[in-house]
């Protein structure tokens, strides 16, 4: 009885094994693999020089629109007026809503600029992303206005800035009695008011840069510069499409 | 008596089919000494390769797509069942390797893929990988490095 047990235990196990030893010969090896994938993202261009013109009392600024890579365009900007005068005024940020179109530009009202002499950059931004600062635009001059009106003021904003809509995060403080009532904002960098009295001209100043009492002549204008192409600011050459 | 030695017997057996199993199973380390190609990872095992096209022109908001290839260096079949990415580094501290700088997707295609001995494969599927619209703006003109992984079984002939 307990040789025919022990037989029957030894054929069992036999047997148990062999049955899960050829389910483990026909289990699925687990083979692994790896790898790694470089990826980049593009840089963003410097701004473009914008070019500036006078319209009645206005700044017209405009620049030719950029690419972050080939057919993708920037989608705003940052126009900053920065004061030639000496002492410098604040500057004067606007951020710019793209339009689309090959070229951008923005107006900037006769009571931000009126009684400087100003020059413009640009920034360009994708996002969050932002590039370097244009180079500097030409100078204008424009003469101090006894006191904006408000008729002038909205008629300078409405100077034909098609391409262009303004963003405005911040209102700027003006000139004594401009008026407040602007639809626009610009972005003042700096706490000093926008007159600031001078204690002596600047040299080579004109007499627009004279504070807002005085009598202003005709400034020097410049005829504004063509807006220049986006050829050479478009994505970086180290990515390729 | 008898009973002893049979009982002895089959432990014995079954210690020495335990023994042999826990050499065999799980890894191909036996045909993977016969290889030449593959790559080994830390236990010396070979590994079959992965293998993917760089991407540029990451911005934020855009989708990309990882083509993946395959490299089956063992003279048998392999099926892949799983394959995933995932960001592992950067070049710029202030763009870190997180989801808010690039986001890894799951790979889109059919699995499994047989893949032949010896043959390098270009799935037809891809990986998206997307960069959100409030990446930080160090992330510009940054690389990206994503590392794939993926599992594999011995398909019997």
């Amino acid at each position: 009885m307990r040789k025919r047990l022990g037989y029957l235990l030894v054929a069992t196990v036999v047997g148990g094994l062999g049955v899960a030893g050829t389910m483990a010969a026909e289990a699925e090896w687990v083979i692994s693999g790896s790898g790694q994938v470089k990826m980049r993202a593009p840089s963003m261009p410097r701004g473009t020089t914008p070019s500036v013109a006078k319209q009645s009392s206005a700044a017209v600024v405009s620049w030719s629109a950029q690419e972050l890579v080939p057919d993708v365009r920037m989608d705003h900007y940052v126009v900053t007026a920065h004061s030639a005068d000496a002492p410098a005024r604040p500057s004067i940020s606007r951020t710019v809503a793209a339009s689309g179109g090959a070229t951008e530009s923005v107006t900037l009202g006769a009571d931000d600029v009126a009684g400087g002499r100003w020059y413009w950059t640009i920034v360009p931004r994708f996002a969050l992303w932002a590039g370097d600062e244009s180079g500097k635009s030409a100078e204008l001059n424009f003469p101090a206005t006894a006191k904006a009106s408000p008729a002038a003021t909205q008629a300078a904003r409405a100077a034909p800035t098609a391409t262009a809509a303004t963003a405005a995060t911040a209102a700027a403080p003006a000139e004594a009695a401009a008026p407040a009532a602007t639809t626009e904002a610009a972005v003042v960098s700096g706490t000093m008011p926008a007159a600031v009295p001078r204690t002596s001209p600047a040299p080579g100043s004109t007499p627009g840069d004279s504070p807002p009492s005085s009598t202003g002549t005709a400034p020097s204008e410049q005829p504004p510069k063509p807006v220049e192409p986006s050829a050479s600011d478009s994505a970086p050459a180290d990515i390729p499409e | 008596m008898a009973w002893r030695t049979a009982i002895t017997t089959a432990a014995t057996l079954f210690t020495a089919c335990v023994v042999a199993a826990s050499g065999q199973a799980g890894t191909p380390t036996e045909q993977a000494m016969l290889l030449s190609h593959g790559d080994r990872d830390g236990g010396g095992n070979v590994r079959f390769v992965l293998s993917g096209e760089s991407v540029t022109g990451l911005y934020p908001g855009i989708t990309r797509k990882i083509k993946v290839t395959v490299a089956n260096p063992f003279d048998y079949p392999i099926a892949l069942r799983g394959l995933e990415g995932r960001l592992v580094g950067t070049a710029r501290r202030d763009c870190p390797a997180t989801p808010a700088s690039l986001r890894v997707g799951t790979y889109s295609g059919r699995l499994p893929i047989i893949l032949k001995p010896y043959h390098r494969t270009t799935l037809p599927g891809s990986i998206p990988v997307t960069m959100p619209r409030n990446a930080a703006s160090k992330c510009a003109n940054t690389r990206f490095a994503v590392a794939l992984t993926g599992v594999a079984g011995r398909v019997a002939r």
